[in-house]
Formats: structure tokens, sequence, C-alpha cells
């Protein structure tokens, strides 16, 4: 393994936390304080991902990720203590390839560097693999001959009810289902009070998709309407 | 010396169109009336020969008439239809009644002369003097010398007569026409003689009248004349037996005739047209006439018991007329030469003049507006006073007869009417420095009153709105009341005085009843006005009142400074100042507050990161005491916790300021109810707490931003688990009676709590200590997130049952 990823913080501390989050799963870790100092690195080393945080000095993250697309195609996950969707709108459209807000938990970010790295690394070009019974979605990838999902090229054990709301939700990414409609068809009979039913093995397939199942990015809520796959595209 | 030029040169123009307006104005009507219905009438009257005029003729042809009727003893050719009953003419029938009754004995055609005197002197010619008892005063005597033209010793002779006593026994007709023909030959100006059946009858030629009474076959009657150069005027009538006039002047021929048939041009109304003919005893008469060239005054007296009348003749006084007319017309002639030369001046200087025009009208700006207002009101009040009376009746006869009258004849009424031009021109003097003050002095008058007014509307500028406008309707009765006192004076005036509706005192108060009728209509209008405006200011202010209302608190209102209603919109305008300022502030520093907010979570955030992620590898720190894992633990969740607030207080804080973002969808309330309880399944599990729901099958649709409503109902169920009694009840209602869709959540309190506190204030807590963990944000969310979907939420406490009620209008 040993891939290189470039830490970017003006706040040392957070650098060094992350640092020794990412050396524990066994990453090689290079750190830089300011933007400047990152594009230093980025032109320097063999980096394969980026941690960015926004406000820095000299040059604050979002100038440094668009100086780095210019030249590299790799994955840039941005911090930033802003929380606002208009914000994160703004990181992923500069070219950022993921926004996590501060404060973070340690344990989703590490999830999402190795997602990100996954799919940079070992999955490699995503159209080269285009199949005709095969889904995309995001980090998502449903075989529907082998009724398998992949999560970042990994398959995702899941039961077989479980595998029958994936199979329905994949097949109708962006649809919205009412509870009862997804009991009728999985249960195959009538349903009364479903949302109990329906909520634990949403829960449970969340928990084994997401990288942060309190707040899921695939399956989500459309709360007083129903449940639905959302409809990413996909990375380049 | 320019600036003096220049001076000289203002003073010259106005000075030149002052006088030559005057001169043109002063004369204009006089000169109308002299110029008489047509060319040919215009060239005799301003001519020197008294005989070419109309008036001559027709005295000619009246003479010629009565001497006819005097002749023939019967019937004249009907003049005016009056026919002759008793063989007298109507000429001396008047004459004989006169005479008898000791009223006006004048022969009719020297009576104008005689009225005249008397009209013009009628206080000094009493009805006692006429009567022969009083004497005329020497002025009169002067005066009526002087006008006339008599020479002093024939008024002396006059006077002796006057004096003297007439009188005798009333007479018979036939003694008074005789008297009545001596009189009238006394008038040598007129010579004739009058044949009937071939007999000399009357004549007043001295070389004839030893011949009265005899034969008298085919006389040459000029040849009788005392002078025959004298008299030019020369007319015989029936001389060869066949009706017919001839006429001759200055030894021409006149051609008396024309075409032979009478209309009403025809120069000479006389007997001998086709269409004019006389009975058959005119026939037997003949009649010579002849007319002095230069007439002289001849008196005669006419003297009775009763009265005494002199005869002074008519030729000579045509003649006088006619020179007089003629030195007029002369006089004229001048006149207008020289206004006409004055107004050429004037034209020339025009830019001085207008110069002139401005530095006059600025000066009467100087004036009080009052006085003026009583010259322009006065004057011609003055003239009514004075004039009045003549001046409505010639009105009247204007007015009746005017569309009858020649230019002639209106212009002599028209000149009377302005008195001779004198009216005119102050009448022209007065509207032009009237339109000259307009001009000069727009919406700039100097007035007597006017401080006066000013004064009184500060006065009534200081009593309250109510005040002012009850004393405003009480001015109505002053001008109400002057109208009532002049409308009974003068009809007490006219009751009373039974006079005539013209006569001068009368008219002075018709004209005050109708100038005060008009000042209270004028008060009326004027107050009228008023009230509009305080309507019209009431509306604006009732308006801008609607419009706070509304909201609009940057538009003003503005009255003028005398309006009524200022000092309410002014109060008003300071209210709405005031609501604005407020308004401002506050939304200022409800914005500084979100900023303040947003700066301070972001700064909190930076530190909880290195807090949570150092936790995090704490805790993966391997062989470490069993206690200070639980420390880490304890750590984590107290960052967890501190993560949560510092997002909660971020998006509270922009709810309590209009600043969230929601994203209104329909959605079914009861769905996002049973999604939110299964969400939380594991949460209500653990507290141990039973959930009973009552929701309805059917959809409850809203419009409502669904993951803000999420957080609403988790918040309440959340803070129903953490606050309850253990082993109690949470309540959870859905129910829709139609147009709104109510959710309740209802539990019993753990603890007792202070029902005087708002719990849904941020950082209100049921317990004060703060040592059971919330964040006192919980509720406060939950209402903020509600109203910014456009719903109600309510909590009620009632003992230990909290509840709290939720309320959104339905959607179909």
């Amino acid at each position: 393994m040993n891939e290189c990823v470039l830490v970017v913080d003006d706040d040392r501390e957070i650098v060094k936390a992350i640092g020794l989050l990412l050396e524990k799963e066994g990453y090689q870790v290079l750190k830089a304080y300011d933007g400047m100092e990152a594009l230093k690195l980025v032109a320097e080393h063999p980096v394969r991902l980026i941690i960015m945080d926004v406000m820095m000095p000299k040059l604050d993250g979002l100038s440094a990720v668009m100086k780095i697309r210019e030249r590299k195609n790799l994955p840039i996950i941005v911090l930033s203590a802003k929380s606002e969707d208009t914000d994160k709108v703004l990181g992923l459209s500069m070219g950022a390839d993921d926004y996590v807000s501060k404060p973070f938990n340690p344990q989703e970010l590490v999830a999402r560097v190795k997602s990100h790295l996954r799919r940079y690394t070992s999955l490699g070009d995503i159209h080269t693999q285009q199949q005709a019974d095969v889904i995309h979605n995001g980090r998502l990838c449903y075989r529907m001959e082998e009724r398998t999902l992949y999560a970042d090229g990994e398959p995702v054990k899941l039961t077989a009810t479980e595998t029958k709301i994936v199979d329905l939700l994949m097949r109708n990414r962006g649809r919205i289902f009412p509870a009862e409609e997804i009991y009728q068809r999985v249960w195959e009979e009538d349903a009364f009070a479903p949302e109990n039913t329906v909520m634990v093995h949403i829960r449970r397939i969340r928990e084994k998709i997401e990288l942060n199942p309190k707040e899921p990015e695939y399956l989500k809520v459309v709360w007083g309407i129903g449940y639905k796959m959302e409809k990413i595209e996909n990375y380049c | 010396m320019d600036t003096k030029w220049r001076k000289l040169r203002i003073i010259v123009s106005f000075t030149a169109f002052f006088l030559g307006m005057t001169l043109l104005l002063g004369n204009f009507l006089a000169m109308l009336s002299l110029i008489g219905s047509s060319p040919e009438s215009f060239k005799s009257r301003i001519g020197t020969d008294y005989q070419e005029q109309s008036d001559f003729r027709c005295y000619i042809s009246s003479r010629l008439e009565e001497l006819l009727a005097v002749a023939t003893g019967g019937k004249g050719w009907n003049h005016y239809g009056v026919a002759y009953s008793d063989g007298l003419t109507y000429y001396y029938q008047d004459y004989y009644d006169g005479y008898n009754n000791g009223w006006t004995g004048y022969p009719w055609s020297e009576a104008t002369v005689v009225q005249e005197a008397e009209r013009v002197y009628s206080d000094e010619l009493s009805a006692e003097a006429v009567e022969g008892e009083a004497e005329i005063s020497e002025e009169a005597w002067y005066e009526i010398q002087r006008e006339y033209g008599i020479a002093d010793d024939t008024l002396d002779a006059i006077r002796r007569e006057y004096g003297g006593t007439g009188g005798g026994e009333p007479k018979s007709q036939e003694e008074i026409l005789e008297d009545y023909m001596k009189d009238y030959a006394r008038d040598k100006n007129l010579r004739y003689a009058v044949i009937y059946q071939g007999k000399l009858l009357y004549t007043n030629m001295e070389q004839l009248e030893p011949r009265i009474g005899q034969e008298l076959k085919d006389p040459d009657f000029q040849g009788y004349l005392p002078g025959e150069e004298e008299y030019n005027f020369c007319l015989w009538y029936n001389e060869k037996g066949d009706g017919k006039v001839r006429i001759s002047k200055d030894g021409q021929e006149l051609d008396v005739y024309g075409d032979g048939v009478y209309t009403e041009e025809s120069l000479w109304y006389v007997p001998g047209y086709t269409n004019f003919n006389v009975d058959e005893s005119a026939g037997d008469a003949v009649i010579f006439m002849a007319a002095a060239k230069h007439p002289k005054l001849y008196i005669a007296g006419n003297y009775s018991e009763y009265g005494a009348v002199t005869n002074w003749g008519g030729l000579y006084q045509m003649q006088q007329h006619q020179e007089s007319r003629y030195e007029r017309y002369q006089a004229f002639k001048w006149k207008f030469g020289i206004a006409l030369f004055l107004l050429i001046l004037t034209v020339a200087l025009w830019k001085d003049k207008r110069r002139a025009d401005k530095a006059i009208g600025s000066f009467l700006g100087h004036i009080w507006l009052e006085p003026k207002v009583l010259l322009f009101v006065g004057i011609p009040l003055v003239f009514l006073a004075t004039w009045g009376r003549e001046t409505l009746r010639e009105l009247i006869w204007i007015y009746e007869d005017g569309i009858y009258m020649g230019t002639e004849e209106l212009g002599y009424y028209f000149g009377r009417l302005m008195n001779n031009g004198a009216f005119l021109t102050a009448a022209f003097w007065m509207v032009y420095l009237g339109v000259l003050d307009l001009k000069a002095n727009k919406g700039n008058r100097k007035s007597l009153l006017g401080p006066v007014i000013g004064s009184l509307r500060t006065r009534e500028l200081k009593l309250p709105v109510q005040k002012r406008m009850v004393e405003r309707y009480c001015q109505v009765f002053v001008p109400a009341v002057l109208v009532i006192v002049f409308s009974i004076t003068t009809v007490l005036y006219y009751q009373y005085h039974d006079f005539y509706w013209d006569e001068p005192g009368g008219i002075v108060l018709l004209v005050l009843a109708v100038l005060s009728g008009v000042q209270f209509f004028g008060f009326g209008i004027w107050n009228l006005c008023r009230n509009k405006e305080l309507a019209q200011d009431l509306g604006a202010l009732s308006e801008q009142i609607a419009a706070i209302r509304e909201g609009n608190l940057t538009e003003r209102l503005t009255l003028p400074e005398d309006a009524d209603l200022k000092m309410a919109a002014e109060n008003l305008n300071e209210i709405q100042q005031g609501m604005e300022t407020a308004l401002k502030e506050q939304t200022k520093s409800e914005r500084m507050k979100v900023e303040l907010v947003a700066n301070v979570s972001h700064d909190i955030k930076t530190p909880l990161t290195s807090i949570v992620s150092y936790v995090e590898l704490l805790g993966r720190e391997e062989n470490l005491p069993e206690h200070v894992k639980e420390y880490v633990q304890i750590l984590g969740e107290k960052s967890e916790r501190l993560k949560t607030m510092v997002q909660d207080v971020f998006e509270v804080s922009k709810a309590a300021s209009n600043q969230l973002p929601v994203n209104l969808e329909r959605l079914d309330l009861g769905k996002l109810l049973r999604q939110t309880l299964a969400d939380m399944n594991v949460q209500i599990e653990e507290s141990g707490l039973a959930m009973r729901m009552t929701i309805p099958e059917t959809p409850v649709m809203i419009l409502a931003d669904g993951q803000r409503l999420y957080r609403v109902f988790q918040n309440l169920i959340q803070n129903a688990l953490k606050y309850s009694l253990s082993g109690s009840r949470i309540f959870l209602t859905l129910t829709d009676d139609g147009s709104v869709a109510v959710a309740n959540i209802k539990n019993t309190s753990g603890v007792e709590l202070d029902d005087s506190v708002d719990f849904t204030e941020r950082f209100v807590r049921g317990d004060a200590s703060r040592t059971d963990g919330g964040s006192g944000l919980g509720l406060s969310i939950a209402r903020s997130f509600t109203e910014a979907c456009g719903g109600t939420f309510k909590v009620e406490l009632n003992a230990d049952l909290f509840t709290v009620t939720v309320e959104f209008p339905k959607v179909s």
C-alpha cells in the first residue's frame, strides 16, 4: 500500500491528528500548512489523495484545488468549518471530489479516504467496465445478474430482504417509494404499519454502504413521502 | 447722461400713450354721434350749410304740411293718422289746449328749445316761474343767454316781458289760430305766403301783408322778398295747379321727386309723388316758402295770465347747431390728428413704453389691494349713483329700440351714456392699470387685510382642529347677516319711500344688496374650498395610516404649511419615522447577531475538530487502564454534544431572524410522523417509555419543508423521551379537521415545571439548574422551524401534562 496522502491545514494539531489517523491505517502522509506549500509538495511527490482545508493563509484551499486540478486528476477531499449547503456546492463545483465539514468524525474521514483511494487506484476508469447489467451510482455498483452490491469495488454482504430492497431502489434510482410500496413489493403482502419494518432494514443497509450512516448520502428518507436511492453522478 | 435720456424717453412714451388714448377715447363716441347713418348724412352734417340737413328738410315739409292745413281749413294729408274733427289742425290744437289750460302753450316746433332750457335749469325755472309769479335768477338768465347766444338787449326785452302779466279771457279756436299765425309770422327766417282759392290768406312778407284777403294771381313771390340774396331757398307748392312742389336753392332748381315714386329714401316728404296725393281742397292752395341763408334770432313772446313763453325760431337753432357741429368736427380733426401722432410716437417708442408699463405695474404693487378694489368698484358705483337713473333709462331705450336706431342715434345715446366719453376713458384706464397691476404683481399682493387674515389664520391654527372647524362654520353667519341687512334695508327703502326703482339712492342700496349677495356666495365658495382641502387632507391622512398599517414606512405624508391637519400629519410622520428607525435597528441587530453566531460557531468548530480527532486517537490507544477508557468515552460523548449544540445555535439564530432557507413541498404529515417514529424506534425502545400514536390512515397533506419538519418532531419526541416521568406514556395524535392538520404530543413531565416559563425561548429549560445535559434549544428550534414552514407552534402546561401542538393549514 503505502499510498501517499497530502494533508493541508493551517491548524497544525489537526494536520497532526489526521496524519496519525491515516498512518495508523498504513498511509504515507505528507503535511502542508498553506496552499503554496501544498502546490509545491504536489509537484514534488507522487501524491495520491489530498485532504485540504478551505481557509488558509497565502493561498486558500479552493484556489489551491483549482490550481492542482489544472494538472492532476487525483481525489481531493475539502475540509471546512462552513457547513451550509451553498458552501458545499461551491467547494464541489471548484473541483473537489468530496466535502467534509468540521468538526468531522475521524472514522468517517478515514472511511472516505479509503473509499476514494480504492476507486482511484483499484477500480480505475469506470467507463472501461461499462456493462449492460451493471448499475453504477457514485461509490456504489450493482450487478443485476449476480444481485450483488459493490461499494468502492468491494462486495457488500446483504441479507435476502436487504438485497430485494437494494434491487428495487437501485433499479429505480431517484424515484421515491412510499413504505407501503416497498413493503408490498419486497414482502409481497399487504402492509400494516410498514414504516418501522422498512426503516429497520433501511438502517441496516445504510450501516453497510454509507460512510456515515447518521448522515446518509445514498439511501435517503424523503420526509412525509417515502424512501429513495439518491441518484449520484459518477465521478470521473 | 444715458440713463437720463432713457428715463426721458420712458416718460415721453407713456405720456404720449396716455394723452393719445385719452384724446381718442374721450372724443370717439361724440365723433360717432356726428357721423350719422350714412356717408351722405355725414357730409351734410359736417358742412357749413344747414339747409343740407335732413332736419331742415323735415322742418320745411312740416311747415308746408301745416300751412296747407291752415289754408284749407280742413284735413291735412294725414299726419300720424290723426284726422281733424273740428276743422282745426292737429298742430295748433296743442297750442290751443296749452293756452286755455295755462300749461304749455308753446308752438310745438319751438317747444324743444324751451324744454331743453327748462330741463337744464329746472331748479331756477320752477313751476312758480312758469306761472309767472316768481323771478328767474340772474345767473339762470345769463346761462340761457350764453347757451343760446341771445343779445343783451333782447334778453332785457325778454325779462321785461317775462316779468309782466299777460292774460285775458279764454279765446275761441279761431282767435287762437290767429294768435298762432301771428307768432308764426314773427320768425322772419322763414318767409311764406299762402293763397287759397286765389285769395292771399297768410304771409309774413312785408310787401304782401297789405294785400291779405285780396285776390292774387300768379305772383312773383321772390320779388316780394325783402332781400333776394338773404333768402336763398325757395319753395313753391301748386304753382302751376299740378299739386307739385318746386324748390330752388341759390338760383338752382332742385330735383325734388327723382323717379316720381316716394320711398323712405326720398329726400323730400311733400305731395306730388305718384304715390303721394292730397285731397282736392289742397289743389286750390298755392304756397310759397323761403328760408334765410343766415338765419337770425327772432324771439316771439307769448304771454298770458298763466304764462309767458318765447319762441326763438327753429331755423336759427338749426344753423347754430350746424355751426357748432362744424366747429366740433374741425376740433375732432385736430384732436384725432394729435391722438394719431401721439399713438404713432408711442409705437415708435414701444420698448420704452413697455418699461413704463412695468414701472407703473410695480408701483401699483406697492399700493394696498383694498383701496384699489375699492376704487375699481367705487368709481362705477359713484357713476351709477350720479347718472344711474338716466343711464338706466338710456340703457332701456337702447335695449328696447336699439335695433331700430341708426348709428347716429345710438352714438348719441351711447355718448350720453358714457357722459361724453369721460366714463369710457376712465373705464379704459382703470382696466389698463388693472391689467398692468395683475401682470406685474402676480401672486405678490400687498394687502391691508392680508396681515390681518394672516394673524387670524395663525390664531386659528393654534386652536385644535375640531374647534377650528366649528369656528369656520360659525363664520358663515357674518356674510349671511350682511345679506339679510342689505336686502331688508333695500326692500324697506322701496316700500316706504315709494320711489321709482331707478332712484340714485335706491340704486346704491340695490347694488350694495347685490354685492353683499355676491360676497356671501364668494365666502361660501371659499369656505367650500377650505373644507374640500380639509376633506382631501383627511383622506390623505387616513390613507397614510392605512399605508403604515400595511408596512410602508418610507413614504412620508406632506401637507401644505397651513393645512388644518398639518400637526396630525407631522405627528404621524414622526411615529412613522420612529417605527422605521426601530425596525431598521432591529433588522440590523438581528443580522449582526446572526453574523456573530456564525463567526462564533465557526471559531468553535475548528478547535472542536482537534478535540474530536484527538479523543478518537486517544480511544485507539491500547493498554489504557479501564478508568481512563471511561474518561475518553465521556470526552467523546461530550464533544459530540458540543458539536450538535454549535450547529443548533447557528440554525436557531438564523431561523429567529428569518434567514433560514426552506424548501416547501407537498407532503403527508401522517407519513412524516410515522417515518420519524420509525427512525427513532431504537431510542424509544431504549427509553422504556410507551408511545401511543393516533394517526389517520388517510394522507394529511400539508405544505412544508420535510427535512425541517423532521427536525421539529425529532426534537419534540426527544424532548418527551428525555423529560417524561419514567414508565409514563407519550401520546402522539394527528387530527385533521378539514382545513387544519393538528399534531399533538403530550407527555407527563418527570419534574414539576413552572408554568410561567416560555419553554420555546432559547436556552430555557424546565430545570433551571442545567444539569440534565440538554442545550435548551430543542423547543426553540422546533418552534422556529415550524414557523419558518408556515405553521403554528404552541406549548401548554397543565399541571404535569406537557402538551405541544403543531398546526399546519391543509392543502388539497
